[in-house]
């Protein structure tokens, strides 16, 4: 293809997830159709491949977490979405890159209607998993918990971790 | 003047529309305070200032033309990439379309209420944007999502291109 623009240039896959952090934190980065934002790890469990992480609770910064407790029908602090881990497992106290915005795959939560291509998506009630915000008794919760992007594609609820769909994070 | 950032050269227009891509499908760009973002229109011919909604999730491949219907509707894969603000993009060809930033766009025609300055809007019917002001929209407007707020009023038969701003 021919050159038409000055790309910038990185030293380090956004796949890289390191002990110690090689940019700033919150630096951003345009990559495949993908923004990313670098962040930490701040939380008690590793953010695996596929899921959904959440700034920190009282971070004053780019600290996430990917583990959280929340039940359906219930109010809770707003989980404030932050990215989805797109390429690798990014372990509890470490750096890497979370994809806040492009195409990313997510899993779906057990216990909830399949998800339909086109669905509105929120996060789900198990860590890490997610859900379709169709649900009309959801709407009010959904006002605090809004969604973070569209499903592209429909999946059938699973938990297992073959069971991802491209969702669209606008 | 001091040096705080790094700019971009382009040696390609935003309003450019090309048969064959020029740049990588999903480039990011900013422009007059605009973000744009390079994809391929997937559907029929994308006149100016129309809204287009993501086909595929292989990539930025965009469709102007959908089925959908006013009212409570919870429609299904309005996916918003963003406005085409600069150009006709013809079908199969490749150009950037404005994802954030102050567009043009056109109101939608009739079955739908006036618009008014302020107004929270989402896609409509065929790349139109319509104000979202029903109290029974609002599954639809949370499933959709509110894409910007009207600079401008406009009516119900208005198709000319109106302000907003596409968050």
């Amino acid at each position: 293809m021919s050159d038409y623009d000055y790309k910038q240039v990185s030293e380090e896959s956004v796949s890289a997830v390191t002990a110690t952090p090689t940019v700033d934190l919150g630096t951003q980065r345009v990559y495949g159709g993908n923004v990313y934002t670098y962040g930490y790890n701040a939380g008690i469990v590793d953010a695996t491949q596929y899921t959904p992480v959440l700034i920190a609770t009282g971070s004053t910064g780019y600290s996430f977490t990917g583990y959280w407790t929340y039940t359906d029908g219930t109010y809770i602090p707003a989980p404030n979405f932050f990215g989805v881990v797109k390429h690798a497992t990014i372990t509890a106290g470490s750096y890497g890159w979370v994809a806040t915005r492009g195409f990313v795959d997510v899993m779906a939560a057990t216990g909830i209607p399949d998800v339909v291509a086109g669905d509105a998506i929120a996060i789900g009630a198990t860590a890490g998993r997610c859900k379709a915000a169709t649900f009309t008794s959801y709407i009010t919760q959904l006002i605090q918990n809004r969604y973070f992007g569209h499903a592209m594609q429909s999946q059938g609820h699973t938990d297992s971790t073959t069971g991802h769909f491209t969702t669209y994070i606008r | 003047m001091s040096i705080y950032d790094q700019k971009s050269l382009w040696e390609e227009s935003v309003s450019a529309v090309t048969a064959t891509p020029s740049e990588d499908i999903g480039t990011h760009r900013y422009f007059g305070g605009n973000e744009y973002i390079y994809g391929y229109n997937a559907g029929g011919d994308a006149n100016q200032n129309r809204i287009v909604i993501l086909t595929a999730a292989t990539g930025y491949s965009f469709v102007v033309t959908y089925v959908t219907g006013t009212g409570a509707v919870l429609d299904k894969g309005n996916t918003v990439l963003g406005v085409t603000q600069n150009a006709t993009i013809a079908a199969g060809y490749y150009g950037w379309i404005c994802t954030r930033g102050w567009v043009d766009v056109a109101a939608s025609g009739s079955s739908v209420v006036a618009i008014a300055a302020g107004d929270a809007l989402i896609n409509g019917l065929d790349g139109f944007v319509r104000s979202y002001t029903f109290t029974s929209e609002v599954t639809a407007a949370i499933a959709k999502g509110i894409i910007g707020y009207a600079a401008q009023t406009t009516t119900t038969t208005g198709v000319g291109a109106m302000r907003f701003y596409l968050r």
